[in-house]
């Protein structure tokens, strides 16, 4: 059973269409996720990666094609239902509020009260919710000095390991991050990565959309090219190069 | 002391209509508060028929002169809605929910903060506490008259902005409105009290409005 589901995908996505208008996003895409994988999805810019992510998250529906979560054929129809299922989408700039502390932002939205009366009034129950950041946390190897800190105070890579540990705080099993590592200086971008190997040890899929392959070649198992809406590579890291990927995108 | 009970109530029901037309009509704030100002004068005017009402029972008085043990009932009742909105802001998943909107609305709805509910919610006490604030000014004046809360709508903004809070940004608490009140206060009242016109307070009022939020603005880029 469990060698079983080692060898069965998470996620499969076949042949996904999707237009806007006349414009073709999507040409019968393809992509499959296993457990503990860290996957690369690159390609130009409009190759179709937001869309794709997307329309596994519920935001869009496809024209056509299916969309398997543990073998069961699966349409979700909003980004509440597939995060129900576990999976979490970290967006560019939508993760965090800049002026809540690191605690809130964690649980916003799922705050903890305690009490039947603290319960009916919504009483925040904040030594709860610390205690279980806190373990969050070092559970992700993540180091942020203070947690009664506002994120805005913090540096991009400490707000981007927020807005990771957030997204894993509550039972995700695949959590799709979209250029995490866009705004960060080199020394940063390390930790995030760090992070991301943390979360496949911690038995979490990552989609990890990038346009800087050298983040992809360190940290994922398995890399897969869009180009114009469609699947066109999908090697193992170790079976491929950069200069093989940067072609498939480019259309060499 | 139902019909008292009654004009809060009127606050909450307009309160949490103007923020059905924000949250699910999609009107920007600003307009659904000045088209209500509008609205809600000119009906307070037709059913007054523009006359102030004075037969009022006199125990209605208490409300806006009474004391107890020396202190003003008034501010009794303003110390109350000072702590409740304090506890409100700070200590409830409602609060946290209105700093989050605040600090970054997609966020908050994508993290499934209730979005639309939470701004409704904020209208509605908004306006009960405005139904509140009328009873006292209206007991104080021993009249009801539709337009005795003229001008006090660019206070409140005033005395806010100058507590620090940061207009659309999350930033702010009640502490420091409580500040920024007591100063709106003594200012006004000191300018009464020097025989300064209400005219020119209210260009005070205006330079000040600007002037916090101006202020604010230099801070916030400057961090």
């Amino acid at each position: 059973m469990d060698i079983n589901k080692k060898n069965t995908p998470l996620i499969e996505m076949r042949g996904i269409i999707k237009s806007f208008g006349a414009v073709e996003a999507l040409r019968g895409a393809n992509l499959h996720l296993m457990p503990s994988e860290v996957l690369g999805l690159v390609g130009d810019n409009a190759a179709g990666k937001s869309t794709l992510m997307k329309v596994l998250t519920g935001v869009h529906r496809a024209d056509s094609g299916d969309i398997f979560f543990e073998d069961q054929k699966n349409f979700f129809n909003s980004p509440k239902d597939s995060r129900k299922k576990g999976i979490e989408m970290i967006y560019q700039n939508l993760a965090l509020a800049p002026n809540l502390d690191v605690v809130a932002n964690v649980f916003l939205g799922r705050e903890k009260s305690s009490g039947f009366i603290k319960n009916l009034c919504g009483w925040l129950n904040e030594d709860l919710m610390g205690k279980e950041t806190k373990e969050l946390l070092n559970r992700l190897k993540i180091n942020i000095p203070s947690l009664r800190v506002n994120v805005q105070r913090m540096s991009g890579g400490q707000q981007q390991a927020v807005a990771i540990a957030r997204a894993v705080a509550f039972q995700a099993r695949v959590v799709i991050m979209d250029e995490p590592t866009a705004a960060l200086a080199v020394k940063e971008t390390g930790k995030v990565l760090d992070i991301i190997s943390n979360l496949r040890e911690n038995g979490v899929s990552v989609i990890l959309i990038s346009h800087r392959l050298q983040d992809v070649f360190n940290v994922a198992d398995r890399i897969m090219v869009l180009r114009s809406g469609e699947t066109i590579a999908d090697e193992k890291i170790e079976n491929t190069s950069m200069d093989r990927i940067v072609k498939y995108i480019v259309g060499g | 002391m139902g019909r008292f009970i009654s004009g809060i109530f009127l606050g909450l029901f307009i309160g949490a209509f103007n923020g059905i037309m924000v949250a699910k009509a999609g009107l920007p704030a600003f307009i659904v508060t000045l088209a209500m100002y509008s609205a809600a004068r000119g009906l307070a005017l037709i059913f007054s028929g523009g006359l102030p009402i004075t037969d009022m029972p006199p125990e209605f008085s208490f409300i806006g002169a009474g004391q107890l043990f020396t202190i003003p009932i008034p501010a009794i009742i303003a110390g109350l809605v000072f702590i409740l909105c304090a506890l409100i802001m700070k200590k409830t998943k409602f609060g946290r929910h209105i700093y989050s909107i605040g600090g970054n609305e997609d966020a908050a709805l994508y993290s499934g903060v209730p979005v639309a509910y939470t701004k409704i919610g904020v209208w509605a006490l908004h306006g009960a506490l405005i139904g509140l604030a009328a009873l006292v000014l209206t007991s104080r004046a021993v009249s009801g008259h539709a337009t005795l809360g003229e001008g006090l709508e660019l206070e409140s903004i005033a005395a806010t902005v100058i507590g620090g809070t940061a207009l659309g940004r999350g930033k702010g608490s009640i502490a420091n409105t409580f500040l920024g009140v007591v100063a709106m206060g003594i200012l006004t009242n000191g300018l009464n009290l020097i025989n300064v016109s209400t005219y020119y307070q209210m260009v005070a009022i205006g330079v000040i409005i600007a002037g916090a939020v101006y202020i604010d603005q230099l801070r916030s880029n400057k961090s």
